[in-house]
């Protein structure tokens, strides 16, 4: 009986750590396989999100560069009503330093300071960055570009500023900032990362007031600014934000 | 005996052995990766959450901007903004509001402009005074604000809501309260991640206080 025993115990474990092996290869590929694919698409993601966050804050900076202007415009005439930039219109002498604020304003953003980053002027919108929106406010309406020129179609990051960047007045200036690629006053050196683009569309939305809507005080301007960049996989991302800007009184 | 029962032992334990091995090792994999998805998921939640806590955020914030703006743009004659903070106003067209777009109407008749109507006051195309629209309200108690200088001071609460239009068919709101007295100014502004079923938003709120000493 023993002998039998140990015959047949023999007998059915012929070949039975092949299968097993084979079996076992076979679940662990599937269980490898499963977190393996999670982590390296959350690599990925966490790579993705990096690129998502300074999108978001390029955008944001479009609009906090654009509420700086019309402030400074709103503190420069508070402060020198007399300077040229903030005389009142003649057909309206009682205009507050705040409301000559707010026209000068979106007279610059306007065809009236180059390119216009409004809807109903330029449907593309306008595209501009730290440096040109950062010039002095009486140096000259910020320097603006059509959203799809080669001039800033693409943003990229910069550490020195070259000297000849609005008349030499950040010479010698060395910090991080996101530039316009094309032009050659903003980058120097080789540029390296991923380039986004930014688009920036103002729209003037009336209340009550008719005409043109650079003389309207009462109006809000919606400023839609949108970057967008490569992802992971090779689609293209998209960052919007929408904010109002309005008159000070 | 030893040297009998050897190979026979042997032959026992590593019967079955590779089989058990890998689902241990499939065990513990399989609760390392729950670990990780849970993880990740709740990663997930969170980026969603941040995501719509910044739209909240923007709304309320937008929201108190608005709210600067109309209070700071419409004055009564004693210099005192549109929003009620008087006691002793009535409020509606033949109240407070009356008086304040009756003496914006002289300023910009002198300006040469046309009059303006309360329901044409808007921002970010939210008609704020339509009652029907925002649930323009002034409350009926007193508000009481605890001045360092003047003691208690009375003035009123007014609540409305904006729905703010961002174009292609997307809006922002916001719930916003205005306490008010003379001298003093608080804007709550409660924005929202999106404005259909509210009780479901991500709320932010933003608060900005003015004193006039």
């Amino acid at each position: 009986m023993k002998k039998q025993f140990y015959f047949f115990t023999k007998y059915v474990t012929q070949g039975f750590t092949l299968l097993e092996t084979l079996a076992s290869v076979t679940i662990l590929t599937f269980i490898v396989i499963g977190p393996l694919a999670v982590i390296i698409s959350s690599s990925s993601y966490a790579r993705q999100t990096k690129d998502t966050m300074v999108a978001t804050y390029l955008a944001e900076e479009a609009i906090e560069l654009l509420q700086n202007h019309y402030d400074s415009l709103y503190v420069f005439c508070k402060k020198q009503p007399s300077d040229p930039l903030c005389t009142p219109l003649v057909s309206l002498p009682n205009e507050t330093s705040g409301q000559i604020a707010w026209r000068v304003f979106k007279q610059r953003m306007g065809t009236g300071g180059g390119t216009s980053c409004y809807l109903s002027e330029n449907s593309d919108g306008c595209s501009f960055d730290y440096l040109d929106m950062t010039a002095p406010i009486t140096y000259m309406p910020p320097v603006r570009y059509a959203a799809n020129a080669t001039d800033c179609s693409s943003l990229t990051s910069v550490e020195t500023i070259p000297s000849s960047n609005q008349g030499g007045q950040l010479s010698g200036v060395s910090f991080f900032t996101y530039a316009c690629k094309g032009v050659l006053s903003h980058v120097t050196g080789t540029v390296t990362g991923n380039p986004f683009t930014r688009s920036v569309i103002m729209e003037s939305l009336p209340t009550f007031e008719s005409g043109s809507f650079y003389d309207q005080y009462n109006d809000d301007v919606r400023i839609t600014s949108e970057v967008t960049f490569k992802g992971y996989n090779g689609l293209t991302q998209r960052v919007k934000i929408v904010r109002f800007l309005h008159a000070r009184s | 005996m030893q040297k009998k029962s050897s190979p026979k032992n042997t032959f026992r334990s590593t019967r079955g052995f590779i089989l058990p091995f890998t689902m241990l090792i499939s065990t513990l994999v399989l609760f390392i990766t729950a670990g990780s998805m849970a993880l990740l998921s709740k990663q997930l939640y969170f980026s969603k959450i941040y995501k719509q806590s910044q739209t909240a955020y923007y709304a309320a914030d937008d929201a108190v901007a608005c709210t600067l703006a109309i209070d700071d743009t419409y004055l009564a004659s004693d210099g005192l903004g549109i929003f009620v903070s008087s006691t002793t106003y009535a409020t509606g067209d033949s109240g407070y509001l009356g008086d304040v777009i009756t003496y914006v109407n002289l300023q910009r008749s002198i300006d040469g402009l046309p009059a303006i109507t309360l329901n044409s006051i808007s921002c970010g195309q939210s008609a704020i005074f339509d009652q029907a629209l925002t649930g323009y309200a002034v409350s009926a108690t007193d508000y009481q604000y605890n001045s360092p200088t003047n003691g208690i001071e009375l003035g009123k609460t007014t609540t409305f809501n904006m729905r703010m239009n961002l174009g292609n068919n997307t809006y922002r709101c916001a719930k916003v309260t205005v306490n008010k007295t003379e001298s003093f100014r608080q804007i709550i502004a409660q924005g929202y991640s999106h404005c259909d079923n509210i009780s479901s938003a991500i709320e932010r709120a933003v608060v900005n206080t003015t004193v006039v000493e």
